[in-house]
């Protein structure tokens, strides 16, 4: 493919018809487009992708594409157009690809007809552009594809897959997708689509609209009741077979999705592993602050306690203390016996006999003593009272000691408690600040926890389904077996059955074909991909492409090949050198041999369309890149800012087949000179 | 598998037979020309006038 024209209609700031030829020459096979920043570099790489798949993706106002002056000038009613054209070489047919968008002005905005003045464009059912795509056949008639069939021609071309690559924005390499499938889109760029469209077309027995179902329905089973009832188990099984195929593809399907969620919810967990545990510790310190809140409020309620209990001797000392000094001061004559009590005399009195065994009468000089006795003894003895009283004022000093002591060290805790919780909530607040705005992943974890138990329970099922599969392709086929030799009398079937052996050979022989292809053409890819980045990148890392020919950075630690992660210009290298090794690999024939004549399946070159392909290079990397890209594709279209051609320019100079200069008039105005 | 086998199979028929096929289909695919019905049947015809020619 070569893009001969790429003309404008009222697109963006270019307003009016604005045209560009490309370079063709296969000597001078580029074509530059100077330019300052805001002058419509970017509109123009746009167009291209709005031409082809009716996407834009602009940074401001994306649902208008009509030129904003002239939305401006129109007349409530008035219709204008948007238009882009492409006119391309593809194979050996010249296509013109046009899009155009209608605006009609319907109240004080200018909208795309039939639609509100909300309408974002990118909501195609809504607000549709119509494209129309023509060609010019072998024998130079012009004949227009159909409608349904435009999408179709247009990704057989160049695959909307793999426009992120071809249409190439280098300062926005970033929005290419690291893990999307373009494995179809590879395959069809570099001819396999052609052996898989062979092999759908041929098809098998159970697909009516292919030939191998086609032939296998023309055979008479009417004349035969038994291989009708063969026919008829082998219909059964066929169907609860494709019942179980949807299944399992369903389920698949649903695996997929859990595999991308689980692999992005890793991911973000991975990518989040500082905060991760940053968030642990908070939490910890949180249960911890708790923990200390809990232990504090008890110590409160206990100090209250001790305080209500113990008051009355604490308070009550310095009164006690003068009462002890008084009572210490106060001079009682103690004649009494120590705890001898009235009780024991007058037991002793009426016995009559002391305890020293002496008798004694009524009114003898031994009875007067020992009633003259009881007047010392409790409870009417004062010194014993005086000294009870002094046990109980010391019993109260002690106890009020006990008291301030317990509270002071009560006190003492709820301090230290406070403290802690003070120093806690500071740390808390520390983390809270480092972790804010990534405070979810908890929710990211139960997520992948969830993901991890849906996989398990579906791979389950797809190995329950597979066996029953396997179990109705078994009775599928005997019973197909028993049909076949059955229908063996008749002379026609024979015939038939000898054309689907024929089909059917053939479709093994091309489905090895494909697969033994799609190998070599994935190692010649990722070879020359590698030696492109090599011209590019001097280190250690080398690509490699998966089986969605992904481009994975691989880098050598402690001998062992790891992903290697990437920056913003190693992402903008690597992404690069894959599109770059896909053009190379395109324009070389690839060849499915046979014995005397090869079948060319792919000789087609690409163009490459890339904006601002010098950003943010050094006078190296961009000496690289211009000595890279005229070698490597048939045709390069480059769009460039004046400040980044003075290193290019040099090396490029032999190479320019075309340039033009953007010139800005206005803001929303930009002509091509 | 086959309940017949073919019985006088020439590689080099088989060979024009795969190289018609896949230059019918790498036509189609620049064009669309013909729909999916159109060119199971083209194929189809491309297997019979073949094999009549191995008879």
């Amino acid at each position: 493919m070569q893009i001969k024209t790429l003309q404008l209609e009222n697109f963006r700031q270019f307003r009016g018809i604005s045209k560009l030829e490309f370079s063709c020459d296969p000597v001078k096979n580029v074509t530059v487009i100077l330019g300052n920043n805001t002058f419509g570099k970017t509109t123009l790489l746009q167009a291209f992708n709005w031409c082809f798949y009716g996407k834009v993706n602009f940074d401001q106002r994306s649902e208008l594409l009509l030129n904003y002056e002239i939305a401006e000038e129109m007349r409530l009613g008035e219709q204008k157009n948007v238009e882009v054209e492409i006119t391309l070489m593809h194979g050996n047919f010249e296509y013109i690809v046009t899009r155009t968008q209608n605006y009609t002005r319907v109240n004080e905005y200018t909208m795309p007809k039939n639609t509100t003045p909300i309408t974002r464009y990118n909501e195609e059912e809504k607000n549709p552009s119509h494209v129309k795509v023509s060609y010019k056949d072998l024998d130079g008639q012009t004949k227009a594809l159909k409608e349904h069939e435009i999408k179709e021609v247009i990704n057989n071309i160049l695959p909307e897959d793999l426009s992120t690559y071809f249409f190439f924005d280098t300062e926005r390499v970033n929005s290419i997708s690291k893990r999307k499938d373009v494995a179809v889109a590879v395959r069809g760029l570099l001819g396999l689509s052609i052996i898989d469209n062979a092999l759908r077309h041929l098809g098998d027995r159970d697909k009516k609209v292919s030939v191998i179902g086609n032939i296998y329905g023309k055979m008479d089973v009417s004349s035969d009741s038994k291989a009708q009832e063969f026919l008829q188990q082998m219909q059964i099984a066929t169907e609860r077979r494709q019942q179980i195929a949807a299944q399992i593809q369903e389920c698949k399907a649903q695996i997929e999705k859990y595999e991308e969620s689980k692999e992005e919810l890793s991911g973000i967990l991975r990518d989040n592993e500082a905060t991760t545990k940053l968030q642990h510790q908070k939490e910890d310190l949180e249960k911890k602050i708790e923990a200390e809140k809990a232990k504090v409020a008890g110590d409160i309620e206990g100090y209250f306690k001790e305080f209500n209990a113990g008051a009355l001797a604490f308070f009550a000392q310095p009164l006690l203390k003068k009462a002890e000094e008084y009572l210490k001061e106060t001079q009682i004559e103690e004649t009494s016996v120590s705890n001898l009590t009235k009780a024991t005399i007058l037991e002793i009195l009426k016995r009559g006999r002391c305890i020293c065994g002496r008798e004694f009468q009524a009114g003898d000089e031994i009875y007067k003593h020992l009633e003259a006795e009881m007047a010392y003894v409790p409870p009417e003895s004062v010194g014993n009272s005086v000294r009870y009283c002094l046990e109980k004022i010391h019993k109260f000093f002690y106890s009020a000691k006990q008291t301030y002591n317990r509270l002071d060290n009560s006190y003492k805790n709820i301090l230290h408690s406070q403290n802690l919780i003070q120093d806690f909530e500071d740390e808390v607040e520390l983390l809270r600040e480092k972790i804010a705005g990534k405070e979810n992943l908890h929710h990211y974890a139960a997520s992948l926890d969830n993901a991890m138990y849906k996989l398990r329970e579906l791979n389950a099922k797809k190995d329950q389904l597979h066996q029953e599969y396997g179990i109705q392709k078994n009775e599928q086929e005997r019973f197909q077996k028993l049909y076949e030799a059955t229908l063996a009398n008749s002379d026609e079937n024979k015939s038939l059955m000898n054309l689907i052996n024929y089909a059917e050979k053939i479709r093994e022989y091309l489905d090895e074909i494909y697969k033994n292809k799609e190998s070599i053409i994935r190692e010649q890819l990722e070879k020359k991909v590698n030696e492109i980045f090599s011209q590019m990148y001097s280190g250690e890392r080398r690509v490699e492409i998966d089986e969605s020919y992904n481009v994975i950075l691989q880098a050598k630690v402690s001998g062992k090949e790891i992903d290697s992660g990437e920056s913003e210009g190693l992402n903008r290298v690597k992404n690069f050198a894959f599109i770059a090794g896909l053009v190379a690999l395109a324009k070389n024939k690839i060849l499915v041999e046979h014995s005397d004549k090869n079948f060319i399946l792919s000789e087609e070159p690409y163009p490459l369309v890339m904006d601002a392909p010098f950003s943010n290079a050094d006078e190296l990397h961009t000496t690289n890149i211009s000595k890279v890209l005229p070698e490597i594709a048939e045709q390069i279209i480059m769009f460039v800012m004046k400040k980044d051609w003075k290193y290019a320019e040099p090396v490029l100079r032999e190479k320019i087949g075309k340039q033009y200069f953007l010139k800005k008039i206005t803001e929303t105005f930009t002509q091509i000179e | 598998m086959f309940a017949f086998e073919i019985s006088n199979i020439e590689p080099e028929r088989m060979n024009i037979m795969i190289y018609r096929i896949l230059d019918l289909e790498k036509k189609n695919l620049k064009t669309k020309s013909i729909n999916r019905e159109k060119i199971v049947n083209k194929i189809e015809r491309i297997i019979i006038e073949e094999a009549k020619k191995l008879r």
